[in-house]
């Protein structure tokens, strides 16, 4: 049985060197930058915006217990039953036992990230319910047989092609369908089983305390519909999703729009905060709410990664990621992929086999930029690696490295030295081989040359150019009461008449 | 002890003891400023963008008479209109209506509907956004299942921001919250599918506002 890790380096190796997939991730990447672009140019101050969210998160998470027992207390007033679910297992049998004690047989749900972390759909299966993904890319997923390649766009990965190939095969639908007919022919299938479904189960976006509502976004309607139509409503939230106040959706919203899809606000925000009243026409017959912990409160009691809870789980940060466009999102094995994903998933689901995450990062702060909650993601990434421990292989690597560099004089050696071997490699033809050992790099990639010559030695041997006779007259005579500072003091240095070393 | 009692107690000790910072004060939005002037026509404006289709009337008079052309330029043979008075106010007469009660109102008795027609509690000029309820939309299946959905609003009723409109619901509620909040912004959509954009993923397929002027 392989570790995760050793599982990852190959997976991640084979999505790297699939330039065609790599494509096509690219091209709905950049689509999604030029929208974002455009969105981002339509306010008045887009940092402020940003500012303003991780205000209000880091006051929620700081009085989390009070505002879920708010949230509680104001949803129980209007008839939603609130759960409360201490890890996976015990949410899916929450679930399970609404479904028995109603004779629920099928499930309709909308896209819900929660609910691929506890591994709902197989679980139901396995107990005779029938979970039905209605989300557009959920559903050929579903088809598909396989996860989420992205937390925000399901198929990002696949062409119109790959998705007629899979209605074909799965629906029996005629070759060549367009974009539009392959969603129409999902709206047609899925229409008769929001009808009849027992139960219908939403993922939420935030949990509104003074409103005891939940709120949940989507462009499709599915949500709606499973909210809607069957008489049981299960709603499924992980635990820091509060916010405390209603009005902070209008700030929360249009700033979830941008940095998840590029719109300026998603199709359907709705918020819901009970079954049917006696003065509505139409609605379920019961609603149930489920508060996930399943390792939240770890990380919350982890101060310094903390800020990992205020995440609005927008994706953002994976499209940035360099790392997740060359390896997408399949290569992660998790549930949550991308920065956000290598900074969680350690404490969520244990760092012994996933601090192998958080070191596949150039750590080039791409994620940090984007998150519209201003989530400090390089910094947690770093604390996970220290947490997680440096293996013995990196300890040995970086101390030779140190060594390397800790004094100019080594660092002539070893640069001497690489330059040496590099060219013995090459003349020798067993660069990239085994014998090389630079060929975690150069067994895939063309490596750059190391210079004939350092920068050091060319500027120690190049004469000075003077500006003027004064300026030559003045250096000659400080050069002469500089003893061995040569090449490294510059003109305006010397005419200034500073002796002291100023290297 | 119990789930909720574990975690809130793992909560608490995470957090170790304390007071929280203050939560922050309400602060100016990031958004421009709409003159109230222009609080039609960027609603209209935006509406557009987003898709839907934008009709006008001066008065309740003349939506009826609006109303009755669009339903016959669409053909729209079976139409289930909320119980609400906007909603009565432009429906009085129109050929093939109905008001859903009691099981007609599931979404299974709604299946074969054309046209659903609700009232709203506000629209939201900024974005061009319909703010409906489970009150003012009449429940919840109404405003989306039918493949199109059309919204009677009164211009009074636009407001410049999803904040303002908020504000309206906390203001005229209060804690007796309807069950749903719907805030829609154009038809159903999805781009799932190589970034392209299709219209009436599972909701409707069309939005159409029909504004009074009064």
């Amino acid at each position: 049985m392989r570790t995760p890790a050793a599982e990852f380096r190959s997976a991640s190796a084979r999505a790297a060197a699939d330039t065609t997939r790599r494509a096509i991730v690219a091209r709905a990447i950049a689509t999604y930058d030029a929208k974002v672009a455009e969105r981002k140019d339509g306010y008045v101050d887009w940092a402020r915006g940003r500012e303003r969210l991780r205000d209000v998160k880091a006051a929620a998470v700081a009085r989390l217990a009070d505002l879920l027992e708010e949230f509680e207390r104001n949803a129980s007033a209007r008839g939603t039953i609130v759960h409360w679910a201490e890890d996976a297992a015990a949410a899916r049998q929450i679930i399970l036992d609404i479904a028995r004690r109603r004779g629920v047989t099928t499930v309709v749900k909308s896209k819900s990230m929660v609910t691929e972390e506890i591994a709902l759909n197989a679980f139901l299966e396995k107990n005779g319910v029938t979970p039905i993904e209605t989300d557009l890319g959920e559903f050929i997923v579903q088809l598909r047989g396989e996860t989420p390649y992205h937390i925000v766009t399901p198929v990002m990965h696949l062409t119109r092609e790959e998705v007629d190939r899979t209605f074909q095969e799965k629906l029996g639908t005629p070759p060549g369908g367009s974009a539009e007919e392959l969603a129409m022919t999902a709206r047609r299938v899925l229409r008769e089983k929001f009808i009849t479904a027992g139960m219908g189960i939403i993922g939420c976006n935030f949990i509104v305390a003074d409103a005891g509502m939940v709120s949940m976004t989507e462009n499709e309607g599915n949500g709606r519909l499973s909210a809607g139509i069957p008489p049981v409503h299960v709603a499924i939230t992980g635990i820091e999703k509060v916010i405390p106040h209603l009005s902070d959706l209008a700030i929360f919203l249009p700033m979830l729009a941008v940095a998840g899809t590029g719109q300026e606000i998603s199709c359907y925000n709705t918020l819901y905060g009970g079954p049917r009243r006696a003065d509505e026409a139409d609605g379920p017959e019961e609603f149930h709410v489920i508060l996930l912990d399943n390792g939240r409160t770890r990380l919350l009691a982890d101060a310094a990664a903390r800020e990992a809870l205020f995440c609005i789980r927008c994706g953002a940060c994976l499209n940035a990621c360099p790392v997740f466009r060359t390896i997408g999102g399949h290569a992660y094995a998790t549930v949550y992929m991308g920065p956000i994903g290598s900074v969680i998933t350690p404490h969520l689901r244990g760092f012994p086999d996933w601090r192998h995450l958080p070191t596949a990062s150039t750590l080039c702060g791409a994620c940090a930029e984007s998150c519209p909650v201003g989530i400090d993601l390089p910094g947690l990434i770093l604390h996970n690696r220290r947490k997680g421990g440096v293996g013995f292989k990196d300890r040995v690597t970086f101390a030779l490295w140190g060594g390397a560099v800790g004094s100019p004089g080594r660092f002539r050696a070893a640069a001497a030295l690489a330059r040496f071997g590099q060219n013995a490699l090459r003349a020798l033809g067993l660069e990239g081989t085994w014998l090389d050992p630079a060929r975690a790099w150069s067994g895939t990639r063309k490596c750059p040359t190391l210079a004939r010559q350092s920068f050091r030695a060319w500027w120690k041997s190049r004469k000075h150019v003077p500006r003027n006779h004064e300026e030559e007259n003045t250096r000659r005579e400080n050069t002469k009461q500089n003893s061995d500072i040569t090449g490294t003091r510059n003109e305006e240095t010397n005419h200034h008449g500073n002796t002291e070393g100023t290297r | 002890m119990n789930a909720r009692e574990n975690i809130i107690q793992r909560i608490r000790k995470a957090l170790g003891p304390g007071t929280p910072p203050p939560l922050p004060a309400a602060a100016g939005i990031p958004f421009r400023p709409v003159n109230a002037w222009d609080l039609r026509p960027r609603f209209e404006s935006k509406f557009g963008e987003l898709k839907g289709e934008f009709h006008r009337a001066a008065n309740a008079a003349a939506g009826r008479e609006a109303l009755k052309r669009i339903v016959a330029a669409n053909s729209f043979q079976s139409i289930a209109a909320a119980n609400h008075p906007d909603v009565a106010a432009v429906t009085e007469g129109l050929p093939g209506l109905r008001v859903p009660k009691g099981p007609d109102a599931a979404g299974a008795a709604l299946a074969g509907t054309d046209l659903g027609i609700t009232a709203c509690d506000s629209l939201v000029a900024y974005t061009g956004s319909i703010v409906l309820t489970s009150r003012t939309g009449h429940g919840r299946a109404l405003s989306i299942l039918p493949p199109a959905h059309l919204v009677v609003a009164r211009i009074s009723q636009i407001v410049p921001h999803l904040a303002d409109a908020l504000a309206r619901i906390e203001k005229h509620h209060g804690a007796d919250k309807p069950s749903m909040i719907s805030i829609i912004s154009g038809p159903s959509r999805t781009s799932d599918i190589e970034k392209t954009l299709v219209l009436g993923a599972h909701g409707p397929k069309r939005l159409l506002v029909l504004l009074l002027d009064e």
